[in-house]
């Protein structure tokens, strides 16, 4: 079910979402309920304590993981209704990823990882290869695109697997502390350009951090504690 | 091209870098398994081939007997000569005689031959090394060159016989004195069987020995290239009389030519154990490729791989890594198989083993015959092997939680 908050598409909902681990034979209940929702073109933050379930959250949002309980909706489609495969599917061309630590294939270049992407998805067409361009020229990183990735500092490689999450064209962009292996000048460098990519493609963005000023910067600001959504 | 199979290659040839040295090293234990099975398969091949040639050359295609003898061989020659698939076919007489020269006496299975005929079905003159077929008359005998050096008789010597009818006779008080024979000739055909302790003499002669008057023992027949042996060896049994009996030569030495089979089967399964742990070296290579990659592998699940997509993109690197291992192989063998006696020469001469070689094998020469079917179940198993080796690490990677594998460190 899609619902119009303001002027923009609901692109996510989750409702009521739980998961328990197992550790030592003791149950640790990670999240307890949480719900939220995002629009298109609207950003979101978490931020939350190490070890309160954030990684854990968006990996059930991106359906890596299954909720115990709770659903949770991808622009109205309830993902435990989709099989593994279809899950697969559907993230190739709904959502983008940017992680921690970037993730980026050592054996392809720069403009190649960009493009991965779309040769998970599909096809890569004359203008995949131009969209791929024009964001890592945004990015800052035109000049690079033949580059090993080995080659490129901590912030231009994250830069890269921003542009990797964007090619696509996704409605839904998660980020895991993008900047957690980032100094705070490049870090504020790539949230910048994050929020502002986003925003320019009417992406919703899902943004887990440690940092308060970052978290600030989002349209709104979520905190999990004790497994739940504050 | 499916991002599965780009990835693959991706990982084997990284852009801007050297090819992965575990790849490297996993196409060299292919390459080396199929190089070693071709070659050997070719060379067993080919004596195979060169063992065959002999039998057919010193036997003819088809014998026919009756186990007794054959008195209307005329009848039996006309028939046969009004076959298409009969090229020429000869009569002969054959049995064993006690042979002495200079109180060295031998028993050698002795062959009576119709001197018009014989060449065109069994070629002997061209097998006699010294003196002549030409030579050959009714008081004369070719002996075959072990038997030669076995009485130490040589072309110009008289070597005497018996025969079973002069045993015979003198079991009955008789007084028969041993036929003496002029040596005229020796052969020697490379072909064991034949040049152990055999000798020949003309038709004529060898019917008086054995009192078989103008009856013969068989004929032996040359077919036309290309005719089957077996084929038409049933045919002639359905139109010849009983209890006369057409033989192939295959026929004849079926279970020499199974123990020639068996061998070359039995080096192939000996040997398929080379590719067998070169499929291990590439299963051992992706599976820690895999693990190295774990992280990686997650990422792909993330941004939409299914575990269907992975598994083919580490089967095809173990197929791709068997293609590239097999196509090596095969053009290293026929490469080595193009220089083998080169090789055999210059590593005889490094260890002074030409004359060795010849006088123990008979060959100087390796010999090889390429049979296509070889290289196809070579090519095939090495592909099957490695693209199994390939299954093991693809499912583990297949299996793998991408949020499971991204958490690790």
């Amino acid at each position: 079910m899609m619902e119009e908050h303001g002027q923009r598409a609901e692109i996510l909902r989750v409702n009521g979402v739980t998961k328990t681990f197992l550790s030592g034979g003791r149950s640790i209940e990670v999240l307890r309920g949480v719900d939220l929702y995002l629009n298109a073109g609207e950003s979101m933050s978490i931020r939350g304590e190490s070890g309160s379930g954030k990684t854990t959250l968006l990996n059930i949002v991106a359906g890596l993981e299954a909720a115990d309980q709770g659903a949770v909706n991808w622009r109205g489609r309830e993902t435990a209704e989709l099989s593994t495969s279809q899950r697969a599917k559907v993230r190739t061309e709904y959502l983008g990823m940017v992680f921690q630590a970037f993730y980026l294939i050592p054996e392809l270049n720069t403009f190649e990882n960009v493009l991965f992407a779309c040769r998970v998805r599909g096809r890569v067409t004359p203008a995949d290869r131009e969209r791929a361009r024009t964001l890592l020229s945004r990015v800052g990183l035109g000049e690079r695109e033949k580059s090993s990735v080995n080659q490129l500092s901590g912030g231009e490689r994250q830069r890269v697997a921003l542009a990797r999450a964007l090619v696509i064209g996704p409605a839904l962009i998660l980020a895991d502390e993008p900047t957690g292996n980032l100094d705070e000048r490049t870090a504020d460098v790539v949230i910048g350009l994050l929020l502002e990519v986003c925003r320019e493609a009417n992406a919703g963005l899902i943004l887990v951090t440690h940092n308060a000023g970052f978290a600030e910067m989002t349209d709104r600001a979520g905190r999990l504690h004790l497994g739940r959504m504050e | 091209m499916p991002w599965y199979f780009y990835i693959a290659l991706k990982q084997l040839f990284p852009t801007g870098r050297p090819a992965s040295f575990f790849f490297l090293l996993s196409v060299v234990g292919v390459m080396l398994g199929v190089m070693i099975l071709v070659i050997v398969q070719s060379v067993m091949g080919g004596f195979g081939r060169v063992y065959r040639e002999k039998i057919v050359t010193t036997n003819g295609d088809i014998r026919i007997e009756t186990g007794g003898v054959i008195r209307d061989h005329a009848d039996l020659l006309a028939y046969l000569g009004t076959r298409p698939e009969v090229k020429a076919a000869t009569p002969y007489a054959h049995g064993f005689v006690m042979l002495e020269h200079r109180n060295r006496p031998a028993f050698p299975a002795i062959r009576g031959v119709d001197l018009e005929r014989e060449n065109a079905v069994i070629p002997i003159s061209d097998f006699v090394i010294l003196g002549g077929f030409d030579a050959l008359d009714d008081e004369s005998v070719l002996l075959s060159s072990n038997l030669a050096k076995s009485v130490r008789a040589s072309v110009g010597s008289t070597v005497e016989v018996f025969t079973p009818l002069m045993l015979e006779k003198l079991s009955q008080d008789e007084i028969i004195l041993p036929r003496e024979l002029k040596v005229v000739g020796i052969y020697e055909t490379g072909w064991s069987d034949f040049d152990t302790n055999t000798m020949v003499c003309t038709l004529r002669l060898m019917q008086e020995l054995y009192g078989l008057g103008d009856g013969v023992h068989g004929i032996a027949l040359r077919l036309h290239p290309h005719i089957d042996a077996v084929a038409f060896s049933r045919v002639l049994n359905e139109a010849i009389p009983k209890p006369k009996q057409a033989m192939s030569w295959m026929d004849m030495y079926q279970d020499f030519l199974w123990v020639l089979r068996l061998e070359k089967n039995i080096m192939f399964f000996l040997l398929i154990f080379i590719v067998l742990v070169a499929a291990f070296v590439i299963a051992n290579a992706q599976l820690l490729t895999v693990l190295r990659k774990t992280r990686e592998i997650g990422l792909i699940g993330a941004i939409g791989g299914r575990p269907g997509q992975l598994v083919l993109c580490y089967c095809f690197q173990g197929f791709f890594i068997g293609f590239l291992g097999t196509a090596f192989g095969v053009a290293g063998a026929l490469v080595s198989l193009h220089y083998r006696n080169d090789i055999i020469h210059a590593f005889a001469a490094l260890t002074e083993s030409q004359d060795t070689l010849v006088k123990f094998y008979q060959f100087a020469d390796i010999p090889v015959h390429y049979v296509a079917s070889d290289f196809v179940i070579i090519s095939v198993c090495a592909l099957i092997l490695s693209t199994l080796a390939g299954f093991l690490p693809a499912w583990r990677a297949a299996t793998m939680c991408p949020a499971e594998a991204l958490r690790i460190e």
